[in-house]
């Protein structure tokens, strides 16, 4: 096994770079400096002996007086105002953040997550709408049950998966009644660190304590008193909704118990133009906090009859695995497809129609196989596509903006920008048209997108 | 309060490395462990899992951490122009390098090499401190590691390197 301190010269540098003097660490001139956390800690230490008793006796008998009760009135109206100041100086944001740290703490939770993305192009309606019923476990890892609304109607079975996610072993199982199929997917590093993510309830809060947002005051949901936040911060950004989204989001945490009871998020997609493009509706719901959770619950139950197709990405999916990938596709396609946001889905739906001699001789390899042979033939085939796209994916995902031009770009173009993403703030990696790759400043990164064409 | 005070004397450290990692500045770091025991005083009793003491208190870290990043639109200064305009020789080049190569980690990645290398805590350490398993903490390390590795290496850094100063 590989251990982190094999690299003598990394250790020196990072030692010399992060390594520093040690913290002072005096608990003395903590409490001098604390005092009202010190007088916390004391009064709670003693509290079962006289606390819950004496204040209420003083309370008695102050109260008597009809002056007396005049005078507490208007402390604590001047208390709430002050309060209030406070409040907003610290910024609600610290209650919010108490909520992160609240979730950390729960073992187990169920909720549901409802979505509902629309199509804003009258000459192309579109509609979709899902929902996704989550258990998470710190303890056993995550499962869910997907559900896509039939256009004829009613929930059905019309689209319907059971995932496992093992974050951990780094493992995903998709089962999928309806096809009597089922994947067992070894994620790279970076999906999955994303496993971790996504659907999870302190991904949203998380993104949101990262931008601008406000409380929007104490309401009743559901019977609970609950306290809401929102954010239409632009740098908003959640399942890679970034630059050109619009979004709205708003989350309501439960007073008491300081847990989330509703997340509720709008997005809308604009293109260049400033047309709206399409829109998205996200809605966490019906939260469960601390439920009970047996291992065997997130044992995958697969039936004897199901086939299956085994998927193992490399460790690390690189620059590298994205340019071959590339490559695959021009011997398959002839072009660069124009997206690469699906592309492992529309690779084969594209060579189908194509002619190229790559293109003719899988065909040829392919003829008489079943849809299940298809797909354990061409895990190892399709790798660096699905390489590429993961990498993509997950460029976005990070906020690295990445971008693609596969539509005017061809594999002839030695000086345009075929894909491009930020390393750093004054950084960006671009995969030119002949595959050749290289770091630039984002003002050259510019000149270079200036030169596209249209 | 005495016990309170043993956590206070175990935790301090890995608090002020936690906040460190993402503040990038000494000074707001040990500023955010100050805030992180206060807050802990006061929510102690939201604590369901004392097993968890620690995993709860980085938790907190990273949200007054966030807090104090938003709270004064600070960029980590590891990455600020203005430290990059400041090193001006070599020496200064290289260390600005590697720093920005730690700050452009993932979050999750650079708490890991942030806790290893501030005050050389073991991986037992940071495994209690983080909540994680030892396995998921050498892994996590010998990924990052790789990944510096490479981007150092990238930048000139070589296995010959011999201290930036």
């Amino acid at each position: 096994m590989e251990r982190p301190d094999d690299n003598k010269w990394l250790d020196e540098a990072l030692t010399e770079i992060i390594g520093s003097e040690k913290p002072r660490t005096d608990f003395e001139q903590w409490k001098q400096q604390h005092p009202n956390a010190v007088k916390m800690l004391t009064s709670r230490a003693g509290r079962e002996s006289f606390v819950f008793q004496s204040p209420l006796r003083i309370r008695n008998i102050i109260m008597k007086n009809p002056l007396t009760k005049l005078a507490i009135a208007a402390v604590v109206i001047i208390a709430c105002v002050i309060g209030l100041s406070l409040w907003r100086t610290t910024g609600s944001g610290i209650a919010l953040a108490d909520v992160m740290a609240h979730i950390e703490q729960v073992k187990a939770f169920r909720f549901q997550f409802s979505g509902k993305m629309t199509g804003e192009d009258p000459n192309k309606p579109y509609s979709s709408e899902t929902r996704v019923t989550m258990l998470i476990s710190q303890e056993y890892g995550r499962k869910s049950k997907h559900e896509q609304l039939d256009p004829n109607g009613g929930w059905s079975k019309f689209k319907f998966e059971e995932v496992y996610t093992f974050p951990e072993k780094k493992t995903k199982i998709r089962i999928i009644p309806k096809q009597k199929k089922y994947w067992r997917i070894e994620e790279d590093d970076v999906f999955a660190e994303l496993m971790w993510q996504q659907n999870d309830p302190s991904t949203f809060l998380k993104k949101i304590l990262e931008c601008k947002y406000e409380s929007m005051g104490r309401a009743t949901m559901d019977g609970i008193e609950v306290e809401g936040f929102q954010t239409t911060d632009p740098n908003f950004s959640y399942f890679g909704a970034g630059k050109n989204w619009q979004s709205d989001v708003k989350v309501w945490v439960d007073v008491k118990t300081r847990l989330p009871v509703q997340g509720d998020a709008t997005f809308a997609y604009f293109d260049q133009m400033g047309d709206k493009k399409y829109s998205v509706h996200l809605v966490m719901h019906d939260f469960q906090w601390d439920v009970p959770v047996d291992a065997a619950e997130f044992e995958p139950v697969i039936p004897d009859d199901y086939t299956g197709t085994v998927i193992k990405y490399p460790a690390h999916i690189t620059e590298e695995t994205a340019i071959q990938g590339l490559k695959l596709l021009v011997e398959l396609l002839g072009k660069y497809p124009e997206n690469i946001n699906d592309v492992d889905e529309t690779v084969l739906r594209l060579a189908e129609k194509s002619e190229t001699p790559a293109a003719m001789r899988l065909k040829e390899e392919l003829k008489g196989l079943t849809e299940d042979e298809i797909s354990n033939k061409l895990v190892d085939f399709l790798m660096p596509i699905r390489g590429l796209g993961r990498l993509y994916n997950g460029l976005r995902w990070d906020n690295k903006d990445p971008a693609y031009y596969g539509k005017t770009v061809t594999p002839k173009d030695a000086d345009k920008v075929l894909m491009r993403w930020k390393v750093l703030d004054n950084e960006y990696r671009v995969i030119y048209g002949d595959l050749h790759a290289e770091t630039v400043t984002p003002e050259k990164l510019a000149e270079l997108e200036k030169a596209l064409p249209k | 309060m005495e016990s309170f005070g043993a956590l206070y004397e175990r935790y301090h450290s890995p608090m002020v490395a936690l906040a460190y990692s993402m503040l990038a500045d000494r000074h707001l770091a040990e500023d955010a462990a100050q805030e992180v025991f206060a807050i802990a005083c006061r929510d102690i009793e939201s604590l369901k899992s004392k097993e968890r003491f620690a995993a709860w208190l980085a938790g907190i870290c990273r949200n007054v951490s966030r807090q104090m990043l938003r709270a004064n639109r600070i960029k980590p200064a590891a990455l600020s122009d203005e430290h990059a305009a400041q090193s001006g020789s070599d020496c200064g080049d290289r260390r600005d390098t590697i720093r920005r190569a730690v700050w452009n980690l993932r979050e999750a990645e650079r708490e890991l090499i942030v806790l290893r290398y501030f005050d050389g805590f073991s991986q037992a350490r940071i495994s209690e401190v983080l909540g994680l398993s030892p396995q998921a903490v050498n892994g996590r390390l010998v990924r990052a590691k790789r990944k510096l590795a490479k981007y150092l290496k990238r930048n000139g850094f070589t296995g010959d390197y011999h201290g930036t100063s």
